[in-house]
């Protein structure tokens, strides 16, 4: 295991931590909402804006644990019949999929969070370019999650195309 | 363009590229390729996709979820449906459908529906004499319900696509999913006496009164959330937030069976879960956008006018094309892709939307539990500890049941609307 792979493999799993507390923080948040309104007789407004923001980061961050862990949900019937060497392949092509429209959220979700500079969030006074900048934040991230579950996929191909089974397909 | 969408969606598919990242793809793809859009909108449209309150819902029942299967909520629940129905013959196998009935009234999800009853019922019922795959299939049909009776997460995404109301949906599935149950119920009664199954489930039964006091807690659950929406006390989301809140009390203090140490793995689970399944939504958001842009649904509305001559016809033909489709697309995606396009069709041949969703949460409910793709299939296989195949047999007969079901469902109409006609 080389430096890069440790590192990354740290980073994903400090990433995944933050995402689990943005989600027990948008949790708490719409809860205090629901207790204002009770308590107070009326509803703070800034807790649902916050909120909607908190899951956004949420779900962009959690991208690249979930890549890692395998976790996004592939319909992967017609893979499991494949040929070992054809499906080595198809891994190598869902790989460079998956890049692709990481380098397409983290270049032009950029240039989309400059483009919102200005615009202010109602309510809680800030610039909406916080709010945009968990897209390319998140999917550069992701990458980290990505490479480690290719090499992953690599060395689980490389290693049953050894034993000579060829041909057989995986579970 | 649409035919670019389309093609190389269902390329990506079929090449097992993850699904969100298959239609963001396709999306760019088409972009790219078939318009003069700038890819600027690829961000903007899966930003705006995710930045809404009512969605948020979804995050929270999973979260909910989890933290009841893990703290103690749903033995009780499987010990109180047990003293109700568990005397009779096949006790046990109504017990997993009553039990799967109320967990779904907590729980928005069939899977967690599966893990946490089936993991109590199914090696329960093995050791009554039913054969496990019996017992797997009767428990992943049964945690369909867990997407039909409200909270349901499926229904909040059709809400979502569509500009429905998540309250009147809400609403609507639960007539559906009493007759679901009770479709369940009866097909376990006629089974069991044919197959002589499930002679003395009763042995070990607790008394009702006792079993009820015990679950008393958990049982209040549904009735906060369900009475919280239904009364206009909270939205949804809202009920979600406090349905997070109420089983980390109920875990914690309450009932004890879950310790803080064990909650950083409980929101790490819920926040990978959650955020897969938003992704799907934030891709199809900018799909959506696209497919709205180049016009389809219209078109398809024209062609479904001049070949369907009525209601009736194009229900069925949206419900034989919902369920092979379910059969093989994950039910997100699924709801996502083809629910803002098909709603303004059914619309335009006089069919109610909220009527609509519930027929095509059920349709693809169903696609949750038939082979060779199905979400409970598996979940429900893993519990049982067996290979998937060792299910088709007798998953036959579920498969008939929830289609007679879904029959009742799609051309009664009152099943789904008349909960919400009489209190709106």
């Amino acid at each position: 295991m080389n430096t890069l792979e440790r590192f990354a493999g740290r980073l994903v799993s400090v990433i995944h931590n933050f995402a689990a507390l943005l989600l027990a923080l948008a949790s708490a948040l719409v809860f205090y909402q629901v207790v204002t309104r009770f308590v107070i007789g009326h509803s703070a407004t800034w807790t649902e804006v916050l909120a909607r923001a908190v899951i956004i980061w949420m779900v962009f961050l959690v991208s690249g644990p979930a890549l890692y862990l395998g976790r996004m949900i592939p319909i992967d019937v017609i893979r499991e019949v494949m040929p070992k060497r054809v499906q080595l392949w198809l891994i190598r092509f869902v790989t460079a999929a998956i890049a692709t429209v990481l380098l397409v959220l983290i270049w032009y979700g950029y240039k989309m969070t400059l483009r919102v500079m200005d615009q202010q969030v109602a309510m809680i006074g800030i610039s909406v370019a916080w709010f945009y900048a968990a897209v390319p934040i998140g999917s550069a991230l992701a990458l980290f999650g990505l490479f480690l579950s290719h090499l992953d996929a690599e060395r689980g191909h490389i290693g049953q195309l050894d034993e000579g089974d060829h041909g057989e397909t995986i579970k | 363009m649409n035919a670019a969408l389309a093609l190389s969606l269902i390329l990506f598919f079929a090449l097992s590229v993850p699904v969100a990242i298959a239609i963001a793809l396709a999306s760019i793809f088409g972009i790219t390729f078939f318009s003069n859009l700038p890819l600027l909108v690829v961000p903007q449209k899966m930003f705006t996709g995710l930045d809404s309150f009512p969605l948020m819902a979804v995050p929270f029942f999973i979260l909910a979820g989890n933290l009841m299967t893990r703290g103690g909520i749903s033995h009780r629940l499987v010990d109180f449906a047990k003293s109700v129905v568990g005397g009779m013959q096949g006790g046990l196998a109504s017990t997993t459908i009553l039990a799967c009935m109320i967990f779904a009234a907590i729980s928005g999800s069939s899977v967690a529906t599966t893990f946490a009853i089936g993991s109590i019922l199914i090696p329960a019922m093995v050791r009554h004499g039913y054969p496990a795959p019996m017992a797997a299939s009767l428990q992943a049909s049964s945690a369909e319900l867990g997407v039909i009776i409200p909270p349901s997460v499926p229904l909040i995404l059709f809400a979502v696509s569509t500009e429905t109301s998540i309250t009147q949906l809400f609403i609507a599935g639960l007539g559906p999913g009493l007759l679901v149950a009770g479709a369940l119920l009866v097909m376990v009664q006629v089974w069991c006496r044919v197959k002589g199954y499930g002679q003395d489930d009763g042995d070990d039964r607790k008394p009702i009164l006792g079993s009820f006091l015990h679950a008393f807690w958990a049982l209040l659950m549904p009735v906060i959330i369900i009475g919280g929406i239904y009364g206009g006390i909270f939205t949804p989301t809202e009920a979600a937030a406090v349905s997070v809140v109420y089983a980390l009390v109920l875990g914690l203090f309450v009932y004890r069976e879950m310790s803080v140490a064990d909650l950083p793995e409980l929101f790490r689970g819920a926040a990978v879960t959650s955020g897969a399944v938003m992704l799907i939504i934030s891709a199809a958001a900018l799909f959506s956008f696209l497919i709205s842009l180049s016009g389809m649904p219209n078109a398809i509305g024209d062609w479904a006018k001049e070949t369907f001559s009525s209601p009736l016809t194009f229900l069925l033909a949206i419900n034989v094309l919902l369920f092979f489709i379910g059969m093989f697309i994950e039910t997100a995606a699924a709801i996502l892709v083809l629910a803002p396009i098909l709603t303004p069709v059914a619309i335009s041949f006089g069919v109610d939307p909220v009527h609509f969703g519930v027929v095509v949460v059920v349709n693809l409910a169903l696609g949750m539990f038939t082979p060779p793709l199905g979400v409970n299939l598996f979940a429900a296989a893993q519990v049982a500890d067996l290979p998937v195949q060792r299910m088709f047999k007798t998953l036959i007969i579920p498969v008939l049941t929830m289609i007679t079901a879904l029959m009742l469902i799609t051309y009664v109409p009152q099943i789904s609307l008349f909960m919400r006609d009489l209190l709106t």
